[in-house]
């Protein structure tokens, strides 16, 4: 009798353990990739993940606008800053308190840039099925993760079910599978920053708009969060605003307001595009993006605030 | 609850439990009331029609009983007293009193279903073409399996009448035959001595490991046959179905053949699972297919697909059709007029046309219905009969051997093109719709590939995205699939005993490819519209 029970655990465990190695593997076939041009999320996080503990000087975190702007290839190769996008597309802050949960786990930056882009954005976006997908398919199960999703989607089930296990969400992309999904080229000596080469030119003049914005309570808290978390692994945090051509004065001084109220580090790199030298026909990709020549020049005026 | 939801499989899970806590003698009380749960569910409202129908049967079956024991009475007692005239006239008149009560079932089941499912299309059909404000019975609900139990009862009510059975004394008993939640969706068509019997059965082994095993892998299979090819290989066939003017040829062609794979899998995965859910329970339902493709002509398609409903209407209406007085008489009379052979083949050729006619109403009121499962099988059954003796002058100037493998194969798949071609109006909304979408086979160059490929390359194109090439190649493996399993079935292999006696790796294979198989081709989640099972709409 002993026997057979344990002969039927032994075939029972053998069984559950190719189910969870076959599982990862479809697993990671089936979820989108996110590798090329403006969205690479995927890439970022695997490229995080393949890094050595304790291995990032300077975190940088934040949505899109921080990995195009930020060249963290160039403020490691040139500058001798191990500097790290840990960043996707649409991310609220929200998510990058989660972001830098996760970061901690395996890293122990002496700085923190947090890209506040999102900090205006509608609260419903955050569960846009997109953005839910840019920023948590590619990331490891884990508590944070759970709880992140939890707490972003108001504690629907669905959601945390869905994007932690994310095979049952992407499960129908079979159908769709492309060399991608097998195995993508992607430098990962660019440290999470995606190089955009296309141009279009803006116009920098709605900066001047002053009509004050007044930051939303559901932004304000996850600022406080991310400041706290720094706070008690001995990190530095400054907050940071990248160059855009859709940003306002107004925009600037509602953060402003908040960050003092705080008393919170906060710099509006649009206050210095004039000594970037951002220019408004060549280093654009649009209105929300500088392109790789813009990024060129902002992280290399970015270096004096880093060292 | 759809049989394919979490909800049924712990609706299943539980009743599974209780029945098996039960004593045995109760064990049909736990049946009924899960039937009763499961029935609610989907229609609160129809039951109450279900339930009058069943005790009308019932009380229906039980006086034709009274009149049956009072013949055997009577016959015994008067047997040697009276003459043979005046006992023909005596069963005649038994018999009247008994035929009484059968019409009295059928008038309030066919009246019950007519008024349900056809008089509404039918009225709006008279009020659209002659202009009338008939009454089109819009708030008359359509209760669930109302095609299935009500023939179910007529059957039950007639085999008590022919003696098959005696008269059910427990009203309960009848509801449970109508109502039961393994048939009350798509069939199959049970009779009564095959499963009240097996429900009611005091001295059932108990569940076996090994049964379970058996059980859960028919279940599992039903699934993937539902949820990865069927639901799957309908979302093409329903792209091209839907919108057959954006496709021509290979494209049509693609959308036909997939719709026959999505029949198909659709309702024999449908009957793999509520089969396998009876083998948890013990019980042997009826097997409703039986390798239809490897079928040689129309006649034997028929008796490999949607076995009990062809069975149903052999034994209630075609049979009874060719040896009644009326059908007797006709031929009498044809055979004086035309000879012995056409006496003999002109009732039967009616016969089958009103069989063929009723199933395809069984099917639906629309004439897409009645014509592609009806009147068209009629035609090809007709035609092959009229012509059996050229072909078979055919088959011997070229020497070509029935057994011959090659010709069964050529015969399988003439059946199938026939059965495509016929489906084709029976997936479309209407007739016209139908003779358009094969009109589009030849609309342009048959053999271009880019025609097929519009599939996926049309922006409005539900498959817009999708890679072609792996969609061609799953639905390649599918079939292929399917047609192994099968082959196996038509050559008695036992599939799921040879598995389950081969060592515990290969057995963890089978197990894993059938979870995978599910996670990953599974139709479910956000990207999915849960699909109704076909034979559902019947």
């Amino acid at each position: 009798m002993i026997k057979k029970t344990a002969l039927f655990a032994l075939k029972f465990i053998s069984f559950l353990i190719v189910f969870a190695v076959l599982f990862g593997i479809f697993q990671r076939i089936l979820i989108p990739k996110y590798v090329e041009g403006s969205t690479i999320s995927t890439a970022s996080t695997d490229t995080f993940y393949s890094l050595e503990k304790n291995s990032i000087d300077v975190l940088f975190l934040g949505p899109s606008q921080l990995f195009c702007s930020v060249n963290a290839k160039l403020l490691n190769e040139k500058y001798g800053i191990k500097a790290f996008d840990f960043a996707a597309s649409a991310q609220n802050l929200k998510t990058t308190v989660y972001y830098l949960k996760e970061a901690l786990k395996t890293q122990k930056p002496r700085l923190v840039m947090v890209e506040i882009s999102s900090i205006y954005w509608e609260k419903q976006s955050y569960t846009e099925e997109q953005n839910l997908a840019w920023n948590y398919t590619a990331n490891n199960i884990s508590k944070e993760k759970i709880n992140s999703l939890y707490e972003i989607s108001d504690g629907d089930l669905s959601t945390v079910f869905n994007y932690s296990i994310p095979l049952i969400k992407f499960h129908s992309r079979w159908g769709q599978l492309n060399k991608n999904d097998f195995h993508y080229e992607y430098d990962k000596s660019l440290l999470g920053y995606a190089p955009i080469d296309k141009t279009n030119p803006v116009s920098l003049n709605g900066f001047e708009n002053t009509e004050k914005q007044v930051v939303p309570d559901y932004s304000a808290e996850p600022i406080k969060e991310l400041a706290e978390l720094c706070s008690e692994n001995g990190v530095e945090i400054v907050f940071f605003k990248s160059p855009v051509a859709a940003w306002t004065k107004g925009d600037s001084e509602g953060v402003k307001t908040i960050m003092k109220q705080f008393d919170f580090t906060f710099i509006d790199f649009n206050d210095f595009n004039d000594e970037i030298g951002l220019d408004e026909k060549k280093d654009f990709f649009n209105k929300s993006h500088l392109n790789s020549s813009g990024a060129f020049k902002f992280s290399k005026y970015l270096v004096q605030f880093l060292k | 609850m759809s049989i394919t939801s979490f909800q049924f499989l712990a609706f299943v899970l539980i009743t599974f439990i209780v029945y098996n806590v039960f004593p045995q003698k109760h064990k049909w009380v736990v049946l009924l009331a899960a039937s009763a749960v499961f029935y609610i569910s989907f229609s609160p409202w129809g039951i109450l029609f279900l339930i009058a129908t069943a005790l009308i049967a019932f009380f229906s079956a039980k006086q034709i009983q009274k009149v049956k024991d009072a013949e055997s009475a009577w016959m015994s007692e008067n047997k040697r007293k009276v003459d043979k005239e005046t006992r023909k006239a005596k069963k005649d008149a038994f018999k009247k009193q008994r035929n009484l009560w059968v019409v009295l079932t059928v008038a309030v089941s066919i009246g019950t279903l007519f008024m349900c499912k056809y008089y509404g299309a039918l009225a709006g059909s008279v009020n659209h073409v002659w202009g009338t404000a008939f009454w089109t019975a819009e708030n008359i609900i359509l209760p669930l399996g109302i095609s299935y139990y009500s023939l179910q009862l007529i059957g039950y009510v007639i085999d008590v009448s022919r003696d098959i059975i005696p008269a059910e004394k427990n009203p309960l008993k009848v509801v449970l035959y109508g109502i039961f939640f393994l048939s009350i969706m798509q069939g199959p068509f049970n009779r009564y001595n095959d499963l009240m019997p097996q429900i009611c059965e005091q001295d059932r082994p108990k569940l076996s490991y090994q049964r379970l095993k058996l059980a859960v892998l028919k279940i599992a299979w039903g699934y993937v046959k539902k949820m990865c090819i069927a639901d799957q290989v309908g979302r093409i066939a329903g792209e091209v179905f839907s919108n057959y003017n954006n496709y021509s040829g290979l494209a049509v062609l693609l959308g036909i053949f997939c719709f026959a794979v999505q029949l198909y899998a659709d309702f024999s995965g449908y009957m793999d699972i509520v089969l396998g859910i009876g083998e948890l329970f013990g019980l042997k339902l009826q097997e409703n297919f039986r390798q239809p493709f490897f079928a040689r002509n129309i006649s034997e398609f028929w008796r490999r697909w949607h076995i009990s409903l062809g069975l149903w209407l052999q034994d209630y209406v075609f049979y009874p059709l060719l040896k009644s007085g009326a059908f007797k008489k006709l031929g009498k009379s044809i055979t004086n007029k035309m000879g012995k052979e056409a006496g003999r083949r002109i009732p039967t050729y009616l016969g089958m046309l009103i069989l063929w006619t009723l199933i395809g109403t069984w099917h639906g009121a629309g004439f897409n219905y009645i014509f592609s499962v009806g009147l068209l099988q009629f035609l090809y059954v007709f035609i092959a009969d009229i012509t059996m003796p050229l072909s078979e002058k055919v088959k011997k100037k070229l020497h070509i051997k029935e057994s011959n493998i090659f010709w069964h194969i050529f015969q399988s798949l003439r059946c199938t093109a026939l059965m495509m071609f016929a489906w084709v109006f029976f997936n479309s909304k209407t007739f016209m719709d139908a003779v358009r979408l094969l009109g589009r086979l030849f609309c342009s160059n048959f053999l271009s590939l880019s025609n097929l490929m519009w599939i996926f390359y049309s922006p409005e194109s539900t498959m817009n995205g999708q890679t072609e090439l792996i969609w061609l190649g799953f639905i390649l493996c599918a079939v292929i699939i399917l047609l192994i399993v099968d082959f196996c079935h038509e050559r008695n292999i036992a599939i799921r005993k040879g598995l389950m006696s081969k060592i515990y790796p290969i057995r963890m294979i089978l197990y894993l490819a059938l979870v995978f198989a599910l996670l990953v081709f599974g139709a479910y989640g956000d990207d999915y519209v849960a699909g109704n099972f076909i034979y559902f709409e019947f």
